[in-house]
């Protein structure tokens, strides 16, 4: 009897043991992302808790077998996203939240526990610098006195980081049509190698718990949805204007020499990005050459196992299967693309074998790409609202 | 037969822990058992945190009958809301729907207007019409914020659904002062400008 009731015992602690997921690979113990608005998981001109879940990092780490805690803001968000608002899949009294500025669905109980540190408008100087005192999306993610995104990050004691910060050095000359706005390159390269001093400091070879890197560069503004060439008698050839705008005016426009200093500046960082990675060992996923084949070829649709067996083949245009309304951030379909990218690299740099995410299934369940909708000459003060928005936060 | 009743009892047990261990795992290693639905979002902000913690994925709601209630509610509520607080930019527009061009005009120039005094180029008659959307866009969120507060709180006395959750309205109230004291500081710039 008592030979019975052991083994039922240890039969049950078995069972117990392995109903609980293990990481693939121990060097995803504990995974954490460091980044702006593309780690966020920013969609369409907002960020909320349905599509928080398909962030590249929330793919990553589901592909790891590990938990991912986020701070999800409850739906439909901070702004809200032009699909749904187009749709109408907002209920009445849910425009509560975007304008009361967003509301965590944890009400920061989980900040202690937070693996998410991408944070929407966040670039080089607010990694190391800005706290959640500075409110808006610091606030939401990083808590209302919280420190700054990689303190809080290295707090966690994690084995493996992604780090996607830059895009808004460089990018939010582009979304506003000012190339005043560039981040000075040495600046960047300051604050860019400082907080790559940081996250050496907590390698394990430094004596801390980081086993791997990988750091993402910048993509090119033409290879991205948002901006448009412009064709006509009044405007230089190679002059590009924001999607939104229906008539083009010289009031948001980029001259071909605007365009050329902000491709300069985009090489500038990635070369800085390139070298940080290499001196550090670190993982390198050149988004940047990523985005521009995409933008020329399209890309046909990957299986779990890596391979373009989809039928559908989607492209950097806008409604173009790649990007969400915005025109800047990734669609579902286009975070599932992101991370296979990040996993192949991962792969490759660490010896290890990831599966990738299903862009196929992804595809087919993202209802952008299945109901699409315009929302060019549908201007309303909230999709208004979404697209400035989306101009103000890389500004 | 012991040894028989032994077996089957801990191949039961087999059984049983498999089936909980298929149970738990599924949503972290499939693509496609759970999907989020897009097209039909009932956020219920009374769901235990446990259900969202990590990955918040929702089952497709399947209960018609709920989605038509919601809907039938949504179709009176937003007509009151128009009602209630005509010419407010926030009115939520539905599908079908279509502002007046006067208003869709009005939309794009602010876009511009901010635009422009990013960039510090809007002339002093810009700023003034600049100065006045952002007093209208404060002003028009605490009456959008302050109605539905009131307007839930009335309905849920009614119907008993949960709507907004007190922390949900504690952070409401703090930010329908924070865009007063914004809204009274373009007043104030305004009121500078047009001395």
């Amino acid at each position: 009897m008592k030979k019975t009731l052991l083994l039922t015992v240890l039969c049950m602690f078995m069972v117990w043991g392995f109903s609980y997921a293990k990481p693939v690979n121990p060097i995803f113990n504990h995974y954490v992302a460091v980044g702006d608005s593309l780690t966020h998981g920013f969609q369409s001109g907002a960020v909320d808790e349905t599509r928080q879940p398909n962030s590249y990092p929330a793919l990553l780490a589901k592909k790891m077998q590990i938990e991912f805690d986020q701070p999800l803001l409850k739906f439909p968000g901070y702004l809200i996203n032009i699909e749904d608002f187009l749709k109408g899949n907002i209920r009445w009294w849910q425009y509560y939240y975007p304008i009361v500025g967003g509301v965590r669905r944890d009400n920061y109980k989980n900040s202690d526990i937070l693996d998410n540190f991408g944070v929407t408008g966040a670039d080089i100087k607010d990694g190391l610098d800005t706290t959640g005192k500075s409110g808006g999306y610091f606030k939401l993610v990083l808590g209302k006195d919280g420190a700054s995104m990689i303190d809080q990050a290295i707090a966690q004691k994690p084995t493996f980081m992604t780090f996607w910060l830059g895009n808004n050095d460089v990018l939010g000359a582009a979304l506003s049509c000012d190339t005043s706005k560039l981040t000075p390159i040495d600046t960047f390269r300051t604050r860019f190698e400082k907080t790559a001093d940081r996250i050496a400091s907590a390698m394990e070879d430094n004596g801390g718990t980081i086993r791997g890197v990988v750091l993402v560069n910048v993509p090119s503004v033409t290879s991205i949805a948002y901006l448009q060439k412009v064709t006509g008698p009044d405007f230089a050839e190679g002059s590009y204007n924001p999607f939104w705008m229906m008539t083009p005016s010289d009031n948001m426009m980029l001259s071909p020499d605007d365009i050329s200093m902000i491709n300069q500046r985009t090489q500038e960082v990635n070369d800085e990005i390139s070298y940080v990675a290499m001196a550090n060992g670190w993982g390198y996923v050149d988004a940047n050459a990523i985005f521009k084949e995409i933008k020329e070829y399209g890309h046909r649709l990957r299986d779990v196992s890596g391979d373009p067996t989809g039928d559908r083949v989607i492209t950097a245009e806008y409604l173009g299967g790649l990007f969400s309304l915005d025109g800047v951030h990734p669609s579902n379909t286009g975070h599932a693309v992101a991370a296979n990218y990040i996993i192949d690299e991962i792969n490759e740099m660490y010896g290890v074998e990831l599966s990738h995410v299903s862009e196929i299934n992804t595809a087919a369940s993202d209802s952008l790409l299945q109901h699409p909708v315009d929302p060019r000459n549908k201007l309303d003060g909230w999709v208004a609202d979404a697209i400035y928005g989306v101009v103000e936060i890389f500004m | 037969m012991y040894k028989k009743s032994l077996f089957l009892f801990f191949f039961l047990i087999l059984l049983v822990s498999g089936f909980l261990f298929l149970e738990k795992t599924r949503n972290f290693f499939t693509d496609d058992k759970y999907e989020i639905s897009y097209e039909n979002k009932k956020t219920d902000s009374s769901k235990p945190e446990s259900v969202i913690k990590h990955f918040a994925l929702q089952k497709k709601d399947s209960s018609e009958a709920v989605k038509k209630e919601d809907k039938l509610e949504d179709k009176e509520e937003f007509r009151r809301m128009k009602l209630k607080l005509k010419g407010n930019f926030y009115i939520p527009l539905q599908p079908g729907d279509k502002r007046s061009e006067e208003v869709e005009k009005m939309l794009a120039d602010k876009i511009l207007l901010e635009i422009k005094m990013k960039k510090n180029t809007a002339t002093r008659k810009e700023k003034i019409r600049y100065l006045k959307y952002q007093i209208k866009s404060a002003r028009d969120k605490i009456a959008i914020a302050q109605y539905i507060m009131n307007r839930t709180a009335d309905l849920s006395e009614n119907n008993h659904k949960e709507y907004l959750s007190p922390e949900d309205i504690v952070q409401g109230r703090e930010e329908i002062k924070r865009l007063g004291v914004l809204a009274n500081f373009y007043e104030s710039k305004l009121e500078s400008m047009t001395e």
